[in-house]
């Protein structure tokens, strides 16, 4: 089940970039505070699902395999290091579903590149697929759906970018993890997540330039 | 996470500011996940949340008891094999090679003196089915006439 944003090609500058700076949470401060550690791993899995799901789909552009990808590192996290210390978790956690949307990404090509071969490759970025949509009943859908757009013009830009970059950019930037754990998820050393995350918002900077 | 607070790219001054703006975006659509995506993550959630974590106990001790279990069925074949029975000072070491010539069969049987009669009474045997071929070969040749 797509999600309409997902699918709609959106231009990662322009009106939806405009939309995004009126957001009001445009406004929030650069940075944020520490996130506490959680105290339970179902603690910890709550207070990250949703950010790790967007990220995923963000990586992987479909929100069911995204979800796939989670879940799978939820349940290895929780078989394989939930002994370890609270503290941890975080880079383990985001480790495994870096490895886990890495390993999807490449089955992936796999499977389009056999596509291709029998003749039945598809374009997911310009497929239209029927899509159920959930009645909006919040308080303001205009913001909403600028948000939405916003969101997917990012997601759009953040795919456009090599996958070491995406992953830099995603767990420093979206996350906010430090560049130590940021570099035991990605499993580099930290000068390569600075170097990956500089070339990111280089072109990333090249292609918001509504952003500022 | 801490790094936060300080220029968080190192960089340029406006890529704080697309940096800031990415995370305003990347929040609010975190919060605004539909519900059906919502559900299921919860789901997961509580799937992940209620398997069992593996075992590192076991992880650890299987291998070592699989090894041990070797060990000693490596022993106890080493151990119980007939063929470590047969230590050539034993009386049979010495006497199997004089089974296999009838002529030197007197010479090796072993001193009786003690408690080795079962050794000799095995030879006795092992001459008489020594003989047996020689038997079985000549007896078609005069059943035939």
């Amino acid at each position: 089940m797509h999600e309409t944003t997902d699918v709609e090609p959106i231009p990662a500058s322009g009106a939806a970039m405009n939309a995004a700076a009126a957001l009001e949470t445009a406004s929030a401060p650069l940075t944020e505070s520490a996130r506490p550690v959680a105290a339970t791993i179902e603690a910890f899995l709550a207070s990250v699902e949703r950010r790790a799901w967007r990220v995923a789909e963000i990586a992987l552009h479909d929100p069911d395999e995204a979800l796939d990808a989670v879940q799978d590192a939820m349940l290895r996290l929780v078989r394989h290091y939930s002994a370890k210390p609270a503290g941890e978790w975080p880079p383990l956690f985001w480790g495994i579903l870096r490895r886990r949307i890495t390993d999807l990404q490449r089955r992936r090509t796999v499977r389009n590149r056999i596509l291709v071969w029998t003749g039945r490759a598809t374009n997911d970025d310009d497929e239209e697929l029927p899509a159920w949509e959930a009645p909006d009943l919040g308080p303001d859908p205009s913001r909403a759906l600028a948000s939405r757009q916003a969101h997917a013009a990012m997601s759009k830009a953040i795919r456009a970018l090599p996958r070491r970059q995406q992953q830099a950019f995603m767990l420093r930037v979206l996350e906010g993890l430090d560049v130590a754990d940021t570099a035991k998820a990605m499993g580099c050393s930290a000068g390569s997540v600075k170097t990956h995350l500089s070339r990111a918002m280089d072109a990333l900077r090249t292609q918001l330039e509504d952003w500022r | 996470m801490n790094e936060m607070h300080e220029n968080i790219l190192n960089g340029l001054p406006g890529d704080d500011e697309i940096a800031s703006r990415a995370r305003a975006i990347f929040r609010t659509a975190c919060e605004q996940a539909d519900s059906y995506h919502t559900l299921r993550l919860g789901l997961a959630r509580r799937k992940a949340s209620s398997a069992r974590p593996a075992h590192g106990a076991l992880k650890v001790w299987a291998p070592l008891a699989g090894a041990a279990a070797c060990c000693a069925l490596v022993i106890g074949v080493v151990w119980l094999h007939p063929a470590n029975r047969l230590q050539p000072s034993s009386p049979i070491a010495v006497a199997t090679p004089a089974v296999s010539s009838q002529g030197d069969a007197d010479e090796a049987i072993p001193d009786v003196a003690s408690n080795q009669m079962e050794v000799v009474q095995d030879l006795d045997f092992y001459r008489w089915l020594a003989a047996q071929p020689a038997m079985a070969s000549a007896t078609p040749a005069g059943s035939g006439r």
